[in-house]
């Protein structure tokens, strides 16, 4: 079988599976860089989208100037290609972490990255929720953070989840973007050991191994999504 | 006697629109006494919405003054301002129950769940908080469905639910806001009985707004009709069923379409040949069948008029008959007089269309 394969393919199986370049060490380094950032990124573009939807204009927490000011960072930063950010952040990643390169390092920039996205996606899924359920709660006397963990997230929750999906799959396409500036991954290794060597074999193998990734990721948030929603008989 | 429990005076509310801006209330004043069943009326876009959510300032007047239940949340005219604070505000609003049209639920939270969200800053302790909403579930008849979510219910279930949640924080007042427009006639008649029975057995006072008139005939002690933002006319609904002054509250109460069907349906052969002066088309309102059944043989051999019944039709208002007949008197004008004075001595409430205003 590896004889096999390493006919076929011998600058995959040269590769290895594990060692600074291995097949096992560049996906977990994705995994890191992807579920990290989606951590970090997403506490803080939830924070932000919730912002968004109760500071605006007729919402729970009305407030016009905290709007402006969640409404123009998140608008800033969205509007920064990603691969220009990464070089621009650079000097704030050195500070933070330490160095400028690996996946650690990449952390800062994707989250940054990632954010904006997540925070609008979060501003539209929370804005569905109809206006009458809010008027509802308040007619009952629920205070804001009832209004915003009770009604807000708990009835978008399955629009949630879906946006989270977009988002996470985005971050796997950010990750190997990051990779192309030295912060690994299988982006790294399909631009690196493969496009750059003539290895086809192994830009081959990189995408599909991210595009497996992209389908479970996929896939279990579709499932997830049906199983927490309860609004459809 | 009655003691007012809401007490709205001149309310304004303007919607700035971008260039324009719309007033939706009209300095509306309005009195709700405890206990008592007040219907709102109007077309859609009258106003009865916004003037009901001033009353848990869900909608904050422009000026005005809000008084609920002794308490004054929010005032404001050229020498005043003010208005409750957040929290007390909050405290208020579990006084004031709200059901809406579409009933708002919250989707991902079971039957329960929902009854014990309304309980959640009630003091009480989580155990309490079931047992009180499971026996609010039980007044609405929906102990069994407690595990359900409300996709899994029907429009008339999802409307019983949403009275029990309204009704957890034992509130003295229930708003409802079109709560059964998006019902089927059978749900509700159901809702509508509901409402009489926790008015009637928790003394709750109920503010309905509603644009179908069957619904308040059921179950109003007072109306309010309401167009372009201001009350065009008000009182007892008997009275005004039977006396509506305004040609809105005919039409919204269906009398200007019973004229127009009688005027339809008159013989014009019998008449054809009779001169104006003697005959006449007259509506009568009624309640109790017992007056109107002789009425046609008193008239003809007391007066001396003939009397034609060009049809009828009883109607129900909260549990009283009221009778409505329209016929044509035939007969000189000074006996068709006496006839009407005997009728009206009777009790019987007469309206008279000259003979010459029918015809043309």
């Amino acid at each position: 079988m590896i004889q096999w394969l390493s006919h076929v393919m011998p600058n995959v199986v040269h590769l290895g599976w594990l060692g600074q370049n291995g097949w096992l060490t560049s996906i977990g380094q994705t995994l890191y860089m992807t579920l990290w950032s989606a951590l970090f990124g997403g506490v803080v573009g939830m924070i932000f989208g919730v912002g968004l939807v109760i500071f605006d204009k007729h919402g729970i927490a009305e407030n016009k100037i905290l709007f402006n000011i969640f409404d123009k960072i998140v608008s800033v930063f969205r509007a920064i290609p990603f691969i220009i950010l990464l070089a621009f952040i650079a000097p704030v990643t050195q500070a933070i972490v330490g160095t400028q390169i690996g996946p650690t390092a990449a952390l800062v920039s994707l989250s940054l990255g990632v954010f904006p996205f997540y925070a609008r996606q979060v501003q539209a899924a929370i804005s569905s929720v109809d206006q009458g359920k809010i008027e509802a709660a308040q007619s009952l006397g629920a205070t804001t953070s009832d209004l915003i963990f009770d009604v807000y997230l708990r009835e978008a929750s399955s629009e949630l989840i879906r946006v989270t999906t977009v988002t996470l799959i985005s971050l796997i396409g950010l990750t190997a973007m990051a990779g192309a500036i030295g912060a690994g991954g299988l982006g790294n290794t399909a631009i690196a050991y493969g496009y750059n060597q003539f290895s086809n074999d192994v830009t081959l193998v990189a995408t599909l191994l991210v595009l497996i990734l992209v389908v479970i990721v996929q896939l279990s948030g579709d499932a997830l999504a049906r199983a927490t929603s309860h609004s459809h008989r | 006697m009655a003691e007012p429990i809401i007490n709205l005076e001149n309310i304004n509310v303007l919607f700035n629109q971008t260039s324009t801006a719309v007033t939706a209330v009209k300095n509306v004043t309005l009195q709700v006494n405890k206990g008592e069943i007040y219907g709102v009326v109007g077309y859609s876009g009258a106003g009865k919405s916004t003037l009901v959510r001033v009353i848990n300032l869900l909608q904050l007047p422009t000026s005005g003054k809000v008084e609920v239940n002794g308490d004054v949340l929010f005032e404001k005219n050229d020498t005043v301002s003010k208005r409750i604070g957040a929290k007390d505000l909050r405290v208020k609003r579990r006084n004031i129950g709200m059901i809406f049209q579409h009933f708002n639920l919250l989707e991902e939270k079971t039957v329960l769940r929902n009854v014990e969200f309304a309980l959640r800053h009630s003091q009480k302790k989580e155990k309490e908080i079931t047992d009180r909403a499971i026996r609010l579930l039980k007044l609405v008849g929906l102990e069994d469905r407690k595990d359900f979510y409300p996709a899994q219910l029907s429009g008339g279930q999802q409307q019983r639910v949403a009275i029990a949640r309204a009704l957890a924080n034992d509130p003295e007042i229930l708003i409802s806001d079109e709560a059964t427009s998006a019902l089927d006639p059978k749900s509700t008649v159901q809702i509508l009985d509901l409402l009489k029975r926790i008015n009637r057995e928790l003394g709750l006072t109920i503010v309905l707004i509603t644009h179908q008139m069957e619904a308040v005939k059921q179950v109003a002690d007072k109306i309010a009709v309401m167009s372009s933002g201001e009350i065009i006319e008000r009182g007892d609904l008997v009275n005004v069923f039977t006396h509506p002054q305004k040609e809105l509250t005919k039409e919204l109460i269906g009398t200007k379409g019973e004229l127009a069907k009688a005027i339809h349906l008159l013989d014009k052969d019998a008449i054809e040949n009779l001169n104006h002066e003697e005959w006449e088309l007259v509506h009568l309102t009624y309640t109790g069948q017992d007056v109107v059944d002789p009425i046609a043989a008193t008239l003809y051999k007391k007066f001396d008029v003939e009397v034609s019944i060009i049809f009828g039709n009883v109607d129900e208002l909260r549990g009283t008959p009221v009778g409505t007949l329209f016929v044509t008197l035939k007969g000189d004008a000074k006996s068709r007089q006496n006839a009407v004075d005997y009728l009206k001595q009777v009790g019987v409430d007469v309206d008279e269309y000259n003979s010459k205003e029918v015809i043309a």
